[in-house]
This record gives C-alpha cells, sequence and structure tokens, in this order.
C-alpha cells in the first residue's frame, strides 16, 4: 500500500531534512495532515518567508533580514575585534556569553579538504578587506575537530604575514566537541584564556 | 550481536543524522571498514574525541546489519603535533584520503602491513622533516607498492631498458612510470622528469625515516617530483582527491 502522491511528496520532502529519519518525516507528515488549515499555512508562510527575506550580512556574512545585521549596526562595539565563527549558531553562543564586544566574522561552513570543501567556497575572501580596515586581532573560535583546526591553521598562515594578531580560543571544549553545546562558563574562560596561533 | 575489538586509525568521519557520526577505519586486523558511532554529535559524548580524523583508537564494534557499531572506545595515540601546523594537518589529510580512496573494503590482504604503515607515516609526519613531503611520498610509494600500483622507477615502461641516471626522462602515469629518453618524447601524456627527478624518486621508495627527514632538493626538483606523484595517483583513481588539491595549495604559500 502506497501514500497518495501528495502525501508520499510530504514524506521525502521532511526526510531531506537534517536529522529526520523516514519514520520521523511520517509522523509529521500525519501530524501537518490533521492540522488545521490556518495552521499549516502558517509553517509554510514562515518557510517562504525566511526564505524571500534572509540573506547574508554584507559586512560579516551572518544571517539578517537588513543590509546589515545587528551587530554589524552597532556602533557601540569594538571594531578593532574580529571574532571568526564557522555558523551563526557559533556566533549566537558567542554573544549569549554578553563577555564579547568586538565584530565577528561568519565563514559559512569549515575547510573539509577530503569532503572538496576548499577555501572558495567559505566567506574567506572577504575577511581579507575587512581585516586591512583596523583589525588589531582576529579571535578564532572553532570548533575543536578537525575541520576546525584545519580552518583555524589556514587562515593563521594567511592573516599572520599581514602582521596581525591572530588567536585562537582556549577550547576547555573537549576534541571532537561542537560549540554550540559548550556552557556559557566553558566558553567564557575559552574567550578569555585564548593564545596566538 | 557478536563483537569484537580491533586497532584502528580514523580516516574519515561524516555526520549521520542529528547525532550519529559514520567513520571511516583502518583497522589492523580488517582493513578499511566503516562503523557508526552513535550519539558521537553530542555534547559530552564519550566518543567525539575517539572519532575524529589522524586519531588512533581500540576499539569493541558490535557486527551491525549494514554497518558495524562502536560500542567502546579508547584514544590510544591523538597525533597532536599534526593538529599545530597547516602543512603537517594537509600532509594528514591527503594521507587519510589516500588510504581511504585506494584501499577496499575489508580487503584482508597484508592488513598488518598496512594498518602499521598508516600509523607510522602519521607519527613521521609529525617529525620535523626539511622537505615536508619527503615522508609522505616514502609512505605513499610504499602503500602503492602494497595495494600493486608501484610506478615503475627504474627501468622504461615502454621497453623496460635499464635507466642509466643521465638518460632518464619522462614519466608516464597511465604506462606506469617511467620512460627512457628514447620514449620518453613519443609519449604524449607523459610528464618531463629530469634525471635528478628520477633519481629523488628512487631515493624516496627506498629511504628510511631519517633519511626522508633530511632530504633537502632543490625546489624545482620538489616540484617535479609532487606533480609526478600528483598525476600518478589521479590517474589510478580515476578522479582528483580534494585534499590533493588543497595540500598543492599550501605547498605554493610554502615555497
Ligand atoms: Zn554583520
Ligand atoms: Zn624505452
Amino acid at each position: 500500500m502506497h501514500y497518495a502522491r501528495p502525501l508520499a511528496q510530504l514524506v521525502s520532502e521532511l526526510e531531506r531534512l537534517p536529522g529526520v529519519g523516514p519514520k520521523s518525516a511520517q509522523r509529521m507528515a500525519f501530524h501537518l495532515l490533521r492540522q488545521p488549515q490556518e495552521d499549516a499555512r502558517r509553517l509554510a508562510e514562515a518557510i517562504m518567508s525566511v526564505k524571500e527575506s534572509i540573506r547574508l550580512c554584507a559586512e560579516c556574512s551572518n544571517f539578517t533580514d537588513q543590509e546589515l545585521c545587528e551587530v554589524c549596526r552597532d556602533t557601540r562595539r569594538d571594531r578593532a575585534l574580529l571574532c571568526v565563527v564557522a555558523e551563526t549558531r557559533d556566533l549566537i553562543a558567542m554573544e549569549k556569553t554578553g563577555e564579547y564586544k568586538g565584530m565577528y566574522h561568519v565563514l559559512q561552513g569549515l575547510l573539509s579538504p577530503m569532503e572538496n570543501i576548499t577555501p572558495d567556497l567559505l566567506k574567506i575572501r572577504e575577511l581579507f578587506p575587512r581585516v586591512a580596515g583596523g583589525v588589531q586581532e582576529v579571535i578564532l573560535a572553532l570548533n575543536p575537530t578537525a575541520e576546525g583546526q584545519t580552518t583555524a591553521l589556514y587562515l593563521a598562515s594567511r592573516l599572520k604575514p599581514l602582521g596581525i594578531r591572530v588567536t585562537q580560543i582556549a577550547h576547555g571544549l573537549p576534541a571532537g566537541g561542537d560549540m554550540e553545546y559548550a556552557d556559557q562558563a566553558t566558553l567564557i574562560s575559552a574567550l578569555q584564556w585564548r593564545r596566538e596561533v | 550481536m557478536p563483537s569484537y575489538t580491533t586497532e584502528a586509525l580514523v580516516l574519515q568521519r561524516r555526520n549521520a543524522g542529528e547525532n550519529d557520526r559514520i567513520l571511516t577505519l583502518l583497522t589492523r586486523q580488517h582493513g578499511k571498514l566503516s562503523a557508526s558511532a552513535k550519539g558521537a554529535s553530542k555534547a559530552g559524548s564519550r566518543l567525539s574525541g575517539a572519532t575524529e580524523p589522524f586519531t588512533r583508537v581500540r576499539l569493541l564494534l558490535a557486527t551491525g546489519r549494514s554497518t558495524d557499531i562502536i560500542s567502546q572506545c579508547e584514544i590510544v595515540r591523538s597525533y597532536p603535533v599534526l593538529r599545530t601546523d597547516i602543512g603537517r594537518i594537509a600532509r594528514a589529510s591527503y594521507w587519510c584520503e589516500l588510504l581511504a580512496s585506494l584501499l577496499h573494503d575489508r580487503d584482508a590482504t597484508e592488513t598488518e602491513a598496512v594498518f602499521d604503515l598508516a600509523a607510522a607515516a602519521l607519527n613521521l609526519l609529525e617529525r620535523e622533516a626539511v622537505w615536508p613531503d619527503a615522508p609522505l611520498h616514502g609512505a605513499e610509494l610504499r602503500l602503492l607498492e602494497i595495494t600493486g600500483y608501484a610506478p615503475v622507477l627504474h627501468q622504461c615502461a615502454i621497453c623496460g631498458a635499464s635507466l642509466s641516471t643521465e638518460d632518464a626522462s619522462g614519466f608516464s602515469p597511465a604506462l606506469g612510470g617511467t620512460l627512457c629518453h628514447t620514449h620518453a618524447p613519443q609519449e604524449p601524456g607523459a610528464l618531463v622528469l629530469t634525471a635528478q627527478c628520477i633519481a629523488l624518486l628512487q631515493t624516496i621508495e627506498t629511504a628510511g625515516a631519517s633519511t626522508l627527514c633530511s632530504i633537502a632538493p632543490p625546489q624545482g626538483v620538489r616540484n617535479a617530483v609532487n606533480r609526478a606523484l600528483r598525476e600518478f595517483v589521479r590517474y589510478h583513481l580515476g578522479r582528483s582527491m580534494g585534499s590533493a588539491d588543497f595540500l598543492e595549495s599550501i605547498r605554493g604559500t610554502e615555497a
């Protein structure tokens, strides 16, 4: 017995979401089916609105619904400090600590040579003109994984010849871990104990 | 579920679903295989550090239906020095991708020799070397030999004439190695390789660790040897490895 075509299509779309297996995709699809028309429409509209209004900040490549993101618009932040993160969710983790008052640069990923994720696929080129504009220290806040470390070492090898101080947050985070899951105290001390790369 | 213990090197890892990771392992007893590390992406997972590429681990694996599942894991060596330098981490990535690409799943041929070579090469990549590609190429040539892809380096791959140092002048990935001065110009796909380059390849093929770490050839010779082996591997795999392209871009900044 097969699902009716539209239902099968919804299940297969949901299955493509991260962390969603065939069983949860089925459960979600049936849940949506039982929902009032209005609820389903709100979900569909939220998805479309994100796709239509969210873009990358012209300055730091953070996700934003304006030309510049909230951090880049804030004139009170310290423009001599630039913290490089892989994803917007890492930026949010850093912001939650309330300790960091500098600027950010979101790479939108990490280098992974074995998976053909090369520097040109990330927002690396965009970093250099920013650094040339008066940044004194670049803080690398990348996951303590092989990809995070490859990216950190790559950026350090490109930035240090330009005379920029490059530091890396002291990962009290376990190797292979994820910044996003670090508790705030760990992240704060990781930031305080950053060291030169 | 039946289970078994083995020593392994983590060659590659990819995330599967929200919390799991699939690892490409090189085991000492069973060759290359894939295994699932359940929950390894979760915060504080005991498995997270042990599922990083370039890590030597001791594992308890449960035999699964499609892939085996890691039930216990202990780090034997994490090769911290590899993670301190872009050249080292790029070469370790190349080495792991080469192993993952050249070896077949669960091929038990010479599996202990391959494992020991793979681990020894990671040790060697942590050492100081005048020309860091020499230890890498040494391991690479040895792996090609074990897997049956060794390039011909002492004769002409077409006529079999033994190469004296003066007349060596070409290298053809498609024909399997060096060409004599008569045949090199006739072979359109052949790379031009000076006698000095071929002599260097021959040295690397048999040299021990301390020689590999102290070889200091001129830049032009290094470039030619890098290119010959890169083309040779590319030809045999039928594709270019991502880590080979990345390493090449790093080499450009080391010169
Ligand atoms: Zn911004
Ligand atoms: Zn010949």
